[in-house]
């Protein structure tokens, strides 16, 4: 549901409801009123014309023609309210045997009286017609009939804007879902392309509104990063192989110089410049492996792996390492990680470890040497963490350290060529997850490789 | 060593054949994969070094043509393209090892060397040299009357060494062949392996039988023959 909430057209549709259920509200509120202002006219008509009888029959045959009239009138069963009194407020004729206390009265409009009264009537609409000094007619009409149907035409009224909102709400949901469904078709894509499907497409759909031109906008686009990629492919490619032809040649020829130089002495200095090609072109491969990465372009396989025992396995190669240079160590997997699966590709995420630790071993090294490497299973994700106990980093550095080339050594003494990081980060990004750095308490870095967990 | 080198660009090929004859090899060389197609067919090698890109035919149809014909002599592609899905291409289409260029002499020197006597070895159970003894099957080293126990890892590394006794195994070779993995490391990681070894092969018999060679790699043999490397 809160999803639907999101969904601009779903939202579009709820507001437009709202509007439009608030002005038929008011209509029918006005209609309302209107008929019950029609339905009390055509009282006071009849009312009037009541009294207008009442006077005539006055006129012609005094008090005991208006008495007979009333006593026939209140015989006949109807709405008809009457009580003929005194000068005293006695009774003499009618079907209300007398006239309502003060507090059941109200007087509203030219004369007009709303009154309660006793069973079989319960509100009526009344006024008062006087003969003379001494007769007094109260006439008027019993309203509960108007009331009752008021009452109902209200309630029809209420149940039809109920009705108009539980099918505008549902009407407005289905669209929801409709484009959401569009709208996920699209995100779905989109995704496969960021984890680096560049030949993925939105599959087009039958309808030809805005959506679907959007649709077709996405793809176009998509096309033409994908023959960006090609075209940058290519151009890594023919670079990895026309400088690596010279550099072959390079190394071959101070290897050749090497073998005839034993006898001059001169062969310290041409080892060096093999070393200087080696590490060249180490730089260049961890440069060309970053870029292909962080584009997108190079391979990954997408298999199902295990990651406890890719983890093991990297230990198993660098406890060794650790041990003989005089670090202690931490292997912690909590008990949801041991089963944990993801899906990628083994020889990245073991060489983003491998970054990992071979970075601590240099630049984590604390007093004692100390490396943890946990397993932690948070909800959807497994948490590959390696933490040293070395002097950390500054907190304003940590948003740096994973950029190209930026090594916080700054004579550049230690081994590294600043792509660790990098490379541990553009592996991460690939596999759809995140590489978090913090500073660890009292004194460390740690390093946490974030990944989706796939059952 | 009966080796044909198939690579285009002739300045490369023609260091790498000097080397190779220096070291007693017979080279022959075609620079297309046509010609190295067709020399391969004619005449018996012990293994071709075949470039990837070239002109007419590339190395990896070459090797692909060379294979659906029954040859089974090894290959080692010799190429620029590094990434690991050109590593698998280049299986796949029945090369034997993979090295990305440029390369240290003595990298491919070992590697040779591993491919030659690849077949002769893989199917042994038991391997032995000088007192040293190991049964594949039942996962047993001795050395002479001592039993020496190994962890799973440090077992296949010694049976890798085994396999290739008397050869020189590069630092590039045990990562690929023992633990599977093909990117260079920054660390020691190998040394730091072979020296918890040796520790547990050698350090209690007079007789040395695992050997550092420097700049080159690393030989399990007699101390005695060792001149010979």
């Amino acid at each position: 549901m809160r999803r639907l909430l999101r969904v601009s057209s779903f939202r579009a549709v709820l507001v437009y409801l709202g509007l439009f259920l608030a002005s038929t509200g008011i209509v029918l509120l006005f209609l309302h009123g209107q008929i019950n202002r029609a339905l009390t006219s055509n009282n006071d008509k009849a009312v009037w014309r009541d009294a207008a009888m009442m006077n005539q029959s006055y006129a012609l045959g005094g008090l005991s023609e208006v008495e007979k009239l009333v006593a026939q009138q209140s015989q006949l069963s109807g709405v008809g309210v009457y009580l003929l009194a005194d000068g005293l407020g006695r009774y003499i004729a009618g079907n209300v045997p007398a006239f309502p206390a003060p507090a059941d009265t109200q007087m509203q409009e030219e004369g007009w009286l709303h009154l309660r009264l006793q069973a079989p009537f319960a509100e009526a609409r009344a006024r008062l017609v006087r003969f003379d000094d001494n007769l007094v007619l109260l006439i008027g009409r019993d309203l509960s009939a108007q009331q009752a149907t008021m009452a109902d035409l209200a309630r029809s009224f209420f149940i039809a804007l109920l009705l108009l909102a539980v099918f505008g709400v549902i009407g407005g949901g289905l669209m929801g879902r409709q484009a959401l469904a569009r709208v996920e078709n699209i995100n779905q894509s989109l995704r496969a392309i960021i984890s680096g499907d560049f030949s993925a497409r939105i599959a087009p759909s039958s309808s030809q509104d805005e959506l679907a031109d959007l649709e077709a906008q996405i793809n176009q686009m998509l096309a033409r990063i994908e023959s960006l990629m090609l075209a940058m492919r290519e151009v890594t490619d023919n670079l990895a192989h026309d400088l690596r032809s010279p550099l072959t040649r390079l190394r071959a020829r101070l290897e050749k110089l090497s073998l005839s130089a034993q006898k001059t002495g001169q062969a310290d200095d041409i080892e060096q410049g093999l070393a200087d090609i080696d590490q060249l072109l180490s730089l260049f491969t961890a440069v060309l492996n970053l870029s292909r990465m962080e584009a997108g372009t190079g391979d990954m396989q997408q298999q199902k792996i295990a990651v406890k025992p890719l983890a093991d396995e990297v230990m198993e190669l660098y406890q060794a390492v650790f041990e003989e240079a005089g670090w202690t160590l931490d292997y912690v997997v909590d008990k949801a990680a041991t089963t944990a699966h993801i899906i990628g590709d083994r020889h990245l995420l073991a060489q983003a470890l491998i970054n990992l630790l071979e970075n601590a071993l240099v630049h984590g090294v604390g007093s004692p040497p100390h490396l943890t490497l946990s397993l932690t299973r948070r909800d959807q994700q497994i948490i590959i963490a390696v933490t040293d106990t070395g002097s950390g980093v500054d907190d304003h550095q940590l948003a740096h350290i994973r950029q190209r080339f930026v090594r916080l050594d700054e004579s550049r003494s230690r081994p590294g060529n600043g792509l660790g990081l990098s490379l541990v980060d553009a592996i991460c990004r690939r596999h759809g997850g995140q590489l978090h750095l913090s500073n660890h308490r009292p004194s460390g870095l740690r390093c946490e490789i974030c990944l989706m967990v796939r059952e | 060593m009966r080796l044909l080198l198939v690579e285009d660009d002739p300045m490369a090929a023609d260091l790498l054949i000097d080397r190779l004859r220096c070291d007693g090899d017979i080279v022959a060389y075609a620079e297309n994969g046509e010609a190295g197609l067709a020399q391969a067919t004619q005449d018996a090698f012990d293994v071709l070094i075949v470039d990837r890109l070239m002109p007419k035919l590339d190395g990896l149809t070459m090797v692909r043509q060379l294979r659906e014909q029954g040859a089974d002599t090894p290959v080692l592609f010799l190429t620029a393209l590094d990434s690991v899905d050109d590593r698998v291409a280049g299986f796949a289409a029945g090369g034997d090892d993979y090295l990305v260029k440029p390369f240290a002499y003595e990298e491919l020197r070992a590697r040779l060397e591993a491919l030659m006597r690849r077949k002769q070895l893989a199917q042994d159970t038991m391997l032995t040299l000088a007192d040293l003894t190991m049964d594949v099957i039942a996962r047993r080293v001795t050395r002479g009357a001592q039993e020496i126990t190994l962890q799973a890892r440090e077992f296949s590394l010694l049976e890798y060494l085994l396999r290739h006794k008397g050869q020189v195994v590069t630092r590039s070779m045990l990562l690929e062949n023992v633990w599977h993995y093909n990117f260079d490391t920054q660390t020691n990681v190998i040394d730091v392996h072979i020296s918890r070894l040796r520790n547990k092969l050698d350090k209690e018999f007079s007789a040395p039988l695992l050997h550092t060679l420097r700049g080159r790699g690393f030989v399990l043999q007699s101390a005695d023959k060792l001149g010979d490397l």
